[in-house]
């Protein structure tokens, strides 16, 4: 095996003084070095180098860094109240749910709602509603004026403002799973005061 | 190239995996371990990174919050140091390609007097440094880091990761996502610049 040159051995000199070669890579390297002057001096040098960069002065982070961390850390979760944070699991439900209302609360407007006027037989109604000249989809028949009217039902809670953590039932704090089995209504009247629990908290970390 | 330590390549003896594993099973003590055990060694990376210490330090805080927000997915295949040092070189690659990045790379020479109370302005090593005065050491350090503003980025990841934090050309490889040959080359031409551009203090 032919002996290396100092070209050869250069590119290998800083992963040798790193320790970085092989067995294999090493010995060639080893005895080029031993037996070459100039390759000895470059090797003090690139020593030197990394003793320089090794030694390159290190940083205390700032008194606050930590606690900034951790502020921002804390706001990477939708603060919530102690008592209702065991509810987080079930977060997920919160927008199966919401879309389920929005279903019901369309059906029950349209049960609820006028029947809409018929517009004169022959004009025709566009996907914006309005009433226009130039056919484009013949009006359907006024099927919901067909159905029986249903009666009113009781007036459910509206007011989110007054719902109050107390307002959730205890052993629900205590099995969130219980959730599920809640009615549908009492369902929505506890996500609303979760939503609205959750919006609160966010403007007021900020400002504080 | 020099064979992978096996003990250290195995992710299932890698303390901090496992505190990552308990991080993701929802242990916020674990993860404070984490974060208070290897901060200061990111903001220090980041630091002589992008040269700003504010920067460096909203850099090491974001680091950590994606690894908070990617802790429901972690898998520990790989040692932990090299998937941090992974997003703290992605983060300060972001860093120095964002056209904002107009901040001068701060000197400590150039550092207020309580930030440079806080940084050790001399080098720790005194034979280090040519000469045994303080501006020399100032000199030196400004000259270092200059030259390290210089390098391209990934030469200056390689040497910081080798040099400052100690890793293996290994675990510098896989935090880089490229090869130990390639690890070696960028080391050397790192080094090979830094000597060039030294030489006056050598």
């Amino acid at each position: 095996m032919s002996t290396p040159t100092c070209e050869e051995i250069t590119p290998e000199l800083v992963a040798f003084l790193d320790g970085e070669l092989a067995d294999e890579e090493q010995r060639p390297v080893a005895a080029h070095v031993n037996g070459c002057l100039a390759c000895r001096r470059e090797i003090q040098r690139l020593t030197k180098v990394q003793g320089l960069v090794t030694a390159l002065p290190r940083i205390q982070p700032s008194p606050s860094f930590g606690d900034d961390f951790w502020r921002k850390v804390e706001a990477e979760q939708v603060p919530l109240p102690a008592n209702v944070r065991r509810l987080r699991p079930l977060r997920w439900v919160v927008p199966a749910l919401a879309a389920a209302a929005v279903v019901g609360l369309a059906l029950r407007s349209q049960v609820e709602s006028p029947p809409p006027t018929i517009p004169p037989s022959g004009a025709q109604v566009q996907a914006s509603g309005k009433i226009d000249d130039a056919p484009v989809v013949t009006a359907p028949p006024a099927r919901v004026a067909t159905k029986p009217k249903v009666a009113e039902p009781p007036a459910q809670v509206a007011d989110v403002e007054a719902l109050r953590p107390e307002d959730l039932p205890p052993e629900l704090l205590e099995q969130p799973e219980l959730f599920l089995r809640l009615p549908v209504v009492r369902r929505l009247d506890t996500l609303q005061y979760l939503g609205a629990a959750e919006d609160a908290p966010r403007s007021g970390d900020e400002a504080g | 190239m020099k064979p992978p330590d096996v003990t250290l390549a195995d992710p299932a003896s890698d303390p901090d995996a496992q505190l990552m594993l308990r991080v993701r099973a929802g242990d916020a003590e674990a993860f404070r371990q984490l974060f208070e055990k290897h901060s200061g060694s990111i903001v220090n990376f980041a630091y002589h990174f992008v040269g700003n210490r504010q920067r460096a330090e909203e850099i090491a805080q974001d680091v950590f919050l994606q690894i908070f927000r990617a802790a429901g997915r972690y898998e520990p295949t790989a040692k932990f140091t090299t998937w941090l040092y992974r997003i703290a070189k992605n983060a300060c690659l972001n860093e120095v390609r964002r056209p904002e990045h107009r901040h001068p790379r701060r000197s400590i020479e150039h550092q207020p007097d309580d930030e440079r109370k806080r940084s050790e302005i001399a080098f720790p090593d005194p034979t280090a440094v040519p000469g045994d005065s303080a501006l020399a050491g100032r000199q030196l350090a400004a000259k270092i880091n200059a030259v390290l503003e210089n390098l391209p980025p990934n030469q200056r990841a390689a040497l910081l990761m080798s040099r400052v934090d100690g890793m293996s050309y290994l675990d510098v490889a896989e935090a880089l996502e490229t090869t130990e040959s390639a690890v070696k080359s960028l080391v050397f031409r790192a080094t090979a610049t830094m000597r060039k551009e030294l030489a006056e203090f050598l």
